[in-house]
């Protein structure tokens, strides 16, 4: 048997209920998709584990996981950008500059060829990419609160807390994954535990913003 | 340099960047919490700026009131009397002497009108600064004149910009009534000059009298209360600011000056 429940899987599995009970009512398209993007994340880690293994190699989920994260956390962005200006252009953007390194890293890596390869991030770039382009929407969206004069409490605001947790998971993983090589440890990967648990902690926590919000409008 | 100092270059580097979002976390709250602390200070000074204006208004209300009873008594009220007396000594039966009576009537009619016109003007603060600073001013110097005890003299130099401020063309009308009024009751004065200038963006307001003036540390605490305080104060909540001299028998300058519109 198998053991699935891994340290990033639980906090995976947590923010994933936690989004389904929280937003499932929800009628903004971009933190409804929250729901449909971490079961595809929850889906990834659990065939990476299977093929681990079973196989030796796990690389290709996270190769197709990959796609959608760029894609849900772009929406979200654009939701998020929206309130203080037209972002479609910057996000259209900033996915295409995302695509043309992700075609890149799969034609130097032979994409989806099904061999043993897990020494290997086959997108290594595509992920340097979208840890720096994800960590630059964030510290936008914070310069955008700055700038904004009417308050809003943050400390019960789902938009910071959901930037919040991206922040701290790609700002933190540019520095890793740039020297993941150099570090011949276990630290990288510890440190990246941690991010994990960061991002879907504040999530998760956003998800009950989010209903918080919602609740006190409609009252 | 060897594997191991590299390795703690890239450590450290690491670290910077999982603390950084820490530090910016913090100063995210700190500046909103400032931004909260901003916002309440704003809500409390319109709050203060709004019962300052209601201040006023019930001041120069009850100012306005007492005038109208005074008017009404020492004025129109003789001028109705004495209609009255020439109505009443109208004989029936002589038709020359009667008609001199009744174009004496009719005439102390029309003044009674004339002043009733006057005094509903005067009650009217809102519209009559709807037609400008400088219409306004013109009704209260007309107001004053009519006792007869006045000189008035009043310059407006410097065009008034298109675009007015209502709201500070009437706390600057009240401050004129205020000004006017402490001259007429302490001042015994006999000539008043006002002048109403306009120059980059700045609007001044000045009021000279001949009277016989003050010296500020004579002033009791109270006695400077009420009135020139009440004008510092309302020149203050318009951002600008009141100048008071005066000495003894040299009658007193008050200057107003405020950015404008």
């Amino acid at each position: 048997m198998l053991n699935y429940l891994t340290e990033n899987t639980s906090v995976e599995l947590i923010c994933f209920f936690t989004a389904l009970v929280f937003l499932v009512s929800e009628k903004d398209i971009a933190w409804l998709g929250m729901i449909v993007y971490l079961f595809i994340m929850c889906s990834a880690e659990f065939s990476a584990i299977y093929l681990i293994k079973k196989h030796h190699y796990n690389q290709w989920p996270y190769n197709i996981s990959i796609v959608f994260e760029a894609s849900f956390i772009s929406l979200m962005f654009n939701s998020l950008f929206n309130k203080y200006f037209k972002s479609k252009f910057v996000i259209l953007a900033g996915l295409a500059l995302l695509l043309c390194i992700y075609i890149y890293d799969v034609r130097e890596h032979h994409f989806l060829l099904f061999k043993d390869i897990t020494h290997d991030t086959l997108n290594d770039k595509t992920n340097n990419a979208m840890s720096i382009l994800f960590s630059l929407y964030a510290l936008y969206y914070y310069y955008l609160l700055i700038k904004d004069d009417s308050y809003i409490n943050l400390r019960h605001s789902a938009g910071f807390w959901w930037v919040t947790g991206v922040l701290f998971f790609y700002f933190g993983s540019t520095a890793i994954n740039f020297f993941r090589r150099e570090l011949n440890s276990d630290l990288p990967e510890d440190i990246t535990t941690i991010l994990i648990w960061m991002i879907y902690c504040c999530w998760s926590y956003s998800f009950i913003c989010r209903r918080w919000e919602i609740k006190t409008s409609v009252a | 340099m060897g594997d191991k100092d590299l390795g703690s270059i890239i450590l450290v580097v690491s670290l910077i960047f999982l603390i950084a979002p820490v530090f910016i976390l913090a100063y995210m709250f700190v500046h909103n919490r400032r931004k909260k602390r901003h916002i309440e200070e704003k809500a409390l000074m319109q709050l203060t700026f709004d019962a300052e204006i209601t201040k006023t208004q019930l001041e120069v209300q009850e100012q306005t009131m007492q005038t109208i009873g005074a008017d009404l008594h020492d004025n129109i009220g003789q001028l109705l009397s004495l209609t009255s007396l020439t109505l009443n000594s109208i004989e029936l039966d002589s038709d020359k002497k009667n008609r001199k009576k009744i174009d004496a009537a009719i005439d102390l009619t029309m003044r009674s009108i004339k002043e009733m016109r006057l005094l509903g003007k005067l009650l009217q603060g809102d519209q009559l600064v709807g037609m400008g600073l400088d219409e306004a001013i013109k009704y209260e110097i007309n107001w004053i004149e009519k006792s007869g005890k006045y000189k008035v003299n009043y310059t407006n130099d410097g065009e008034m910009p298109a675009a007015s401020s209502p709201d500070k063309d009437l706390i600057l009308f009240r401050i004129l009534q205020e000004v006017l009024n402490n001259i007429i009751k302490h001042a015994q004065a006999t000539v008043i000059s006002i002048k109403l200038e306009y120059e980059d963006s700045m609007l001044q307001l000045q009021v000279n009298d001949n009277g016989i003036g003050f010296n500020h540390a004579d002033l009791q605490p109270g006695q400077s209360g009420m009135g020139l305080l009440n004008i510092q104060k309302r020149a203050g909540i318009i951002g600008g600011g009141a100048n008071i001299t005066s000495n003894p028998a040299e009658g007193t300058t008050i200057t107003i000056l405020t950015p404008y519109p």
